[in-house]
């Protein structure tokens, strides 16, 4: 595929990624990090994102079905989920987290539970794109060509 | 990619007037936003050091006042050690260094991932013993402005956090332009020193 069908593909993702709020402008501060001297960087922090992520969440699973709940542990991970999910523009997990809280505060098991489904199910989503994203990126980058500025 | 003389990746070093470049202790237990940070805040070419708790910005810190003391190879041989295993949120209580200059170190507000509210900071306030005293009573160390960094916009809590010293609280997430806000606050000390800033949660 020639490049510049590449990078309109690109276009394309990311434009949806933003406009139905995967992303939010965070994520473009992010891009804004990304230079000839750290050409790797939006990568780097989603990479460390994801391995983050995925670690709360595991400790969150344990957490909620312990036979006594400790439900200020839960909201501490969810703290720390929505905190970065927040500082690289995750727009819907964090959406989720502010949800997952209040359950958290209010000891409403059922609540956290639903919060915990529906925060796996778009942190899944997100990485599938995120990751077919950063593939589109390195068959342009392949083909000889750049990453469009948006 | 076209480059304006202004470009981040191009700025030289922050310096003072003393010559001495800006350095910056950015503490989060984050490891995503102590990334982010870091990026940041070299962009604003400021020499960075991170932490991910109180306690680790402490031994940074007092690390630093070894080095201000002439032990200088000391301070450079764990400052990498450091900053692998470094990631805290911490808040300088000046006022209370100063009230009692007895004390051997900073009072810290601990900072547990299941306590990110600034108001729960106070019922979690403990000495930590940097393990010596602080070698002089006015130690510059106590004069490092901090600037803290929360997510949660709680104006009760900010004010005590500015009543406690801080010279800024800034809200989560943090942008490229709140970093290059931070050089307003780098304080001119009296003597060169090795720290600058310090940048807390």
């Amino acid at each position: 595929m020639a490049v510049f069908q590449l990078q309109q593909q690109w276009v394309d993702l990311i434009s949806a990624l933003f406009r139905e709020e995967f992303l939010d402008s965070q994520f473009t501060q992010l891009q804004q990090l990304q230079d000839e001297s750290n050409p790797d960087f939006v990568v780097e922090v989603v990479t460390l994102f994801f391995e983050d992520s995925e670690r709360l969440l595991n400790d969150l699973c344990s957490t909620l079905h312990q036979r006594v709940v400790d439900f200020k542990k839960a909201d501490a991970h969810v703290h720390q989920l929505k905190g970065s999910s927040a500082s690289i523009g995750a727009q819907r997990v964090k959406n989720v987290c502010v949800s997952f809280r209040n359950c958290c505060e209010e000891g409403n098991l059922e609540g956290c539970l639903a919060c915990l489904q529906q925060v796996k199910h778009e942190y899944t989503l997100l990485k599938s794109k995120l990751e077919a994203l950063f593939a589109l990126e390195q068959q342009i980058v392949a083909a000889g060509g750049s990453l469009p500025t948006m | 990619m076209n480059c304006s003389s202004f470009s981040p990746s191009e700025a030289s070093p922050e310096r003072e007037a003393d010559g001495g470049e800006l350095h910056v202790l950015a503490v989060d237990d984050s490891i995503v936003e102590r990334m982010l940070l870091e990026r940041m805040l070299k962009n604003s070419a400021y020499k960075v050091t991170t932490a991910e708790n109180g306690v680790r910005a402490l031994e940074y810190l007092s690390l630093l006042e070894d080095a201000r003391d002439g032990t200088l190879n000391k301070a450079v041989n764990h400052v990498p050690q450091i900053d692998r295993d470094l990631v805290l949120k911490f808040r300088q209580s000046s006022h209370r260094v100063q009230e009692d200059r007895s004390r051997s170190g900073f009072e810290v507000a601990e900072h547990t991932s299941d306590q990110h509210s600034l108001g729960d900071l106070r019922k979690k306030r403990q000495r930590i013993d940097v393990g010596k005293p602080l070698k002089h009573e006015t130690s510059y160390l106590k004069e490092i402005p901090v600037v803290i960094m929360s997510s949660e916009n709680i104006p009760a809590r900010i004010e005590k956090c500015l009543e406690e010293g801080a010279q800024e609280f800034m809200l989560k997430p943090i942008r490229q332009s709140d970093v290059k806000r931070l050089r307003c606050h780098a304080k001119n000390f009296s003597e060169a020193t090795p720290g600058r800033l310090c940048l807390g949660i």
